[in-house]
């Protein structure tokens, strides 16, 4: 049990018993009763039904374990999000030891109504990992949310490595701050475009987070960036180098999530 | 957690520890029917906490996700209810600073961005004086006022200040129990009630003066359609901390 602290400094205030009751009851009043709208249990429905691909998809015909199945990623066992970029070039990455992201083999969708940590997948091109918006209703007053500045643009013959590579580059006199995604995220099944896509945008509009909420910091020489992983707060830790970017994705408690080198062939 | 005999599904009415333990074994569908049970009080939990519909959607599925991935870390310490409200709470408070570290703006223009969001809790989206349908007594439009000058109030205290008051004073949670839910310590629970109250209690000024007795039953602690009974006895509705 966490120790016993007080929210706020000072004495908390004493409500007179009926002023206490009173406000008890008005919010009492004011509780949701009604079930979950169908377009919300819709898309629910729908990321239950890619998690559920994504596992199956992940084990076809894995040794089994003491309860019949395949060790379940996700929960005990990291999954290597690096392995596909390992695999690629012979064992450059780095896993990471306590990810618990998920890679799809499947591929999860991810349906979203439009929240802030949509404008990733658009801005890197991954409409097919963020899933359909179910549900997705406009905004009241018809306007539509405000979006991000768009990222640096792309040359044509540009891998997502390379542009990883440029953008670290560019963020390289930041290093020792932390920056603001400015609302982009990550996702672990287009985790490379998201990141190259994040950076960019990033190194072209370069913002620092000024309360993160998150307990992560940029290491010395390395430059920080807050944003998302799967809808998860993370900080991506940069160290670039000549010709080549070291990439580290912490949690907020500060714990690597995966680790990444990108040009370094 | 106890294990499933492997290769046998359970049944849908498996206990939720059974349910939980039936997916961290492979069941592929007993997380749905873990999920579907409580899908509705943490769909109002998770809008009550954000204050908007499309921030709640986000973080009850933000926390969906997480739950179904991190099933095999539920020690069992809790009620697995207690659990999943927990990975919501978390997901939603999540999505709400994520969004102050984005706006990097003081509350009211949060609110303003909240609006644009759908927020449901803005007294200029929801009118002060609710129109008067021809068929609905008057007593239903008071109690929409009020609804909505008390949204509006819960939307201007802070994330974690709100999200007690949700638990304990809207969800009828004991302190203890909310205080497993946001992981953290009973004392610090009802302190950010008491902060919560009394800044309600300014902002409410005029309804808390005339706000006894109801004029209709609270809708507090009844229980919403489609809820599933919880591990525990039954709650009662909020009662004055002695």
């Amino acid at each position: 049990m966490p120790p016993e602290t007080p929210d706020e400094s000072g004495p908390d205030p004493v409500l007179d018993p009926a002023t206490a009751a009173a406000v008890r009851r008005l919010l009492a009043e004011a509780r949701h009763d009604e079930p979950a709208p169908p377009a919300v249990a819709a898309r629910l429905d729908a990321t239950l039904a890619g998690l559920r691909a994504e596992r199956l998809a992940a084990h076809p015909s894995a040794p089994a374990t003491e309860h019949g199945l395949p060790p379940r990623p996700g929960a005990d066992a990291p999954i290597d999000l690096a392995a596909r970029r390992r695999r690629r070039r012979g064992g450059v990455l780095l896993a990471a030891a306590a990810a618990v992201v998920v890679v799809g083999v499947g591929g999860v969708l991810v349906p979203r109504l439009g929240g802030s940590g949509d404008a990733t997948s658009s801005d890197s091109g991954g409409q097919s990992e963020s899933g359909p918006n179910v549900g997705q209703a406009p905004p009241p007053d018809g306007n539509a949310e405000e979006q991000p500045p768009s990222s640096a643009p792309v040359q044509p013959n540009q891998t997502p490595d390379d542009r990883v590579v440029d953008a670290a580059a560019d963020l390289a006199t930041y290093e020792g701050l932390l920056l603001d995604a400015d609302g982009r995220g990550l996702s672990s099944s287009s985790f490379d475009a998201d990141l190259a896509a994040v950076l960019a945008a990033v190194a072209a509009d370069p913002r620092p987070a000024t309360s993160t909420g998150c307990g992560a910091e940029p290491a010395d020489g390395t430059v920080g960036v807050l944003t998302e992983l799967d809808g998860a707060t993370v900080v991506v830790e940069v160290t670039p180098s000549a010709g080549s970017a070291d990439v580290r994705v912490l949690d907020c408690e500060g714990e690597p999530l995966l680790e990444a080198q990108y040009g370094a062939d | 957690m106890s294990a499933p005999v492997p290769g046998e599904p359970v049944g849908h009415d498996a206990d939720d520890r059974a349910l939980l333990a039936a997916h961290v074994a492979g069941d592929p569908d007993a997380f749905g029917v873990l999920f579907s049970r409580h899908r509705d009080r943490l769909w109002a939990v998770a809008l009550r906490t954000t204050g908007n519909p499309e921030d709640a959607a986000d973080g009850l599925q933000d926390g969906m996700v997480a739950a179904y991935r991190r099933a095999g870390s539920f020690r069992g310490d809790s009620a697995v209810t207690t659990w999943l409200h927990r990975v919501v709470v978390n997901a939603c408070l999540d999505r709400i600073r994520a969004a102050k570290v984005r706006a990097a703006d003081p509350l009211p223009d949060d609110l303003d961005d909240s609006a644009r969001r759908g927020a449901v809790v803005r007294s200029d989206a929801a009118p002060a004086i609710v129109p008067r349908a021809p068929d609905d007594p008057a007593d239903l439009a008071l109690v929409a006022d009020r609804r909505a000058r008390v949204l509006d109030a819960l939307s201007r205290l802070g994330a974690d200040q709100r999200a007690a008051l949700v638990l304990v004073d809207m969800e009828g949670y004991a302190v203890a129990e909310a205080a497993a839910i946001l992981d953290c310590a009973v004392g610090t629970v009802k302190s950010r009630c008491a902060r919560g109250r009394a800044r309600l209690a300014e902002l409410l000024a005029d309804l808390v003066a005339t706000a006894d007795p109801p004029i209709a039953p609270p809708a507090g602690n009844r229980r919403a359609p489609g809820d599933v009974p919880s591990p525990g006895d039954p709650r009662g509705p909020p009662t004055v901390a002695p």
